[in-house]
């Protein structure tokens, strides 16, 4: 089976970290603005964001490409070592306002007492980051990391529009591979075998995640 | 958030400035799908994307409504949309009420049963679905598709509604049972009218869900006066590959309703969403 997501999923963890940086600093002016901007792209299916990526890595960035007078390479999905990185790029512009969102909201929930206290007991703001903000975020951190694992397992539409799992094989994710062996290839038998392995699997990852990840999370 | 002092630091106008770059990075894509639809042809290949085009070229947006069959595909999408939501609605509530009312071994493991559902994207069982779908008979007909939405989106919808019905308090069902209210009135008069912060966010996600999907349509659905939006989409994609000024207008007709909804009703989406995912 074609595990390629994993790569993928993993770094998509790292990204949405984002979220703290952007959402921890409420001072700066127009952050309705930004919160609307970046939560925008995931009002669109994926279908439609997997052809504007399309469309952006193989027209539109080549030619400011042109315009600008540099020489990057921007043909990520045409080729096997890069078709990820272009399809991570697409996925993380789609969701990332959603994982976003949701740890504004854990934030919003974290009581003022605590950072207080910790003012008072002298904590600097990168110790306060640390021992009070990371610490609350816990079931945040469990959401996220699960909500994206399972969201980067069941990858499909983004692919249906932009890379139909090529270059050869290299971006093809399992639901696209069933897909094809079940819908395409007539395959039926098969294709649900592949399917209740896949269930097993993604109940598997999810459960150890939780199990590890509720262990961290602290209680008031 | 602890921070009485209102200073305006330079680290604040860093931070300013990185945010307005990272704003500005998401929305160049939007930016030039808005552009290119407005964009004749030659232009597309002779101008710069972030130029402006030469003039208003409406010719984009006649072409892709008759090729998306929009007067069909928009109302098929809405019809299927605002069916399974209305059910989904009633159905959720019903068994979410149930299962925080009635406290013995079943109603508990078909809580469980529930919650499995959101750990196991539908996607993951398409298949077993799809055949079980194609043995009832049930491909091809609007029917179909809408039971479909409805059994996938069932488990958030019970999720959800399960979540929110410890702000109903129990007095007022029991006061209502003492009148002599059925129980159906009391759920209908009584607890539904309590719910209508969770109904209104349950709508909004389910709604966009639908109004998005496209592998359950894709494989419920394949005769032409039957087809969602999305689905007529992705065939239109299909077909444009050199010019792709039509594909683009057709992305702003289909995007357009959703951002509009949206803007309105961003409070409660907001909040469906980070409770929907906070409270479990």
């Amino acid at each position: 089976m074609q595990c390629f997501d994993n790569c993928r999923f993993k770094l998509n963890v790292s990204l949405s970290r984002w979220g703290l940086f952007y959402a921890y600093d409420s001072k700066i002016r127009g952050k309705k603005i930004y919160r609307t901007i970046i939560f925008m792209p995931c009002l669109i299916s994926s279908v439609i964001v997997g052809f504007i990526w399309l469309r952006m890595f193989s027209n539109v960035l080549p030619s400011l490409n042109k315009m600008l007078g540099t020489n990057i390479d921007f043909l990520l999905f045409g080729r096997k070592e890069t078709v990820l990185t272009g399809l991570l790029i697409a996925n993380n512009w789609q969701w990332i306002g959603y994982w976003m969102l949701i740890y504004l909201a854990a934030l919003q929930s974290i009581p003022n007492e605590l950072y207080e206290a910790a003012s008072i007991d002298g904590a600097s703001p990168f110790k306060k980051f640390l021992n009070v903000t990371i610490p609350m975020l816990g079931p945040a951190f469990t959401i996220c990391i699960v909500g994206i694992t399972t969201g980067s397992l069941k990858v499909y539409e983004l692919l249906v529009s932009s890379t139909r799992g090529g270059p050869g094989r290299a971006s093809t994710s399992i639901i696209y591979h069933i897909y094809n062996t079940a819908i395409s290839g007539r395959q039926y038998g098969y294709g649900c075998a592949l399917s209740v392995i896949f269930v097993l699997v993604l109940l598997l990852v999810a459960m150890i995640q939780v199990k590890f990840l509720t262990k961290k999370e602290v209680q008031l | 958030m602890g921070r009485d002092s209102k200073k305006y630091t330079f680290v604040i106008l860093v931070t300013e400035i990185l945010m307005a770059l990272i704003a500005v990075l998401f929305f160049i894509p939007i930016i030039v799908i808005v552009n290119y639809s407005f964009k004749t042809r030659k232009e597309l290949y002779l101008s710069n994307p972030l130029a402006l085009p030469e003039s208003f070229y409406l010719q984009n947006y006649v072409n892709a409504f008759k090729k998306l069959n929009l007067s069909i595909t928009f109302i098929n999408t809405l019809l299927y949309t605002i069916l399974s939501v209305v059910v989904l609605v009633i159905l959720c509530g019903a068994s979410a009420w149930a299962i925080a009312r009635c406290k013995n071994k079943f109603f508990k493991f078909s809580y469980v049963y529930f919650l499995i559902g959101i750990l196991i994207p539908y996607q993951a069982l398409f298949l077993p679905i799809y055949i079980i779908g194609f043995k009832l008979g049930l491909t091809n007909s609007r029917i179909g598709i809408i039971l479909m939405y409805i059994a996938t989106g069932m488990s958030f919808g019970v999720f959800l509604m399960r979540s929110f019905m410890s702000t109903v308090p129990l007095e007022l069902e029991e006061s209502a049972r003492i009148d002599g209210c059925s129980i159906y009135r009391t759920y209908f008069t009584i607890v539904m009218p309590l719910l209508k912060p969770a109904i209104a966010t349950l709508i909004i996600m389910q709604s966009f869900q639908i109004w998005n999907d496209y592998l359950m349509a894709n494989l419920f659905v394949s005769k032409n006066n039957l087809k969602t939006l999305t689905v007529a989409m992705q065939a239109l994609f299909s077909q444009q590959t050199s010019d792709y000024t039509t594909a683009c207008a057709a992305i702003v007709i289909s995007v357009l309703p959703v951002v509009i909804l949206f803007t309105y009703l961003q409070k409660y989406f907001v909040k469906g969403m980070t409770i929907g995912a906070l409270k479990g």
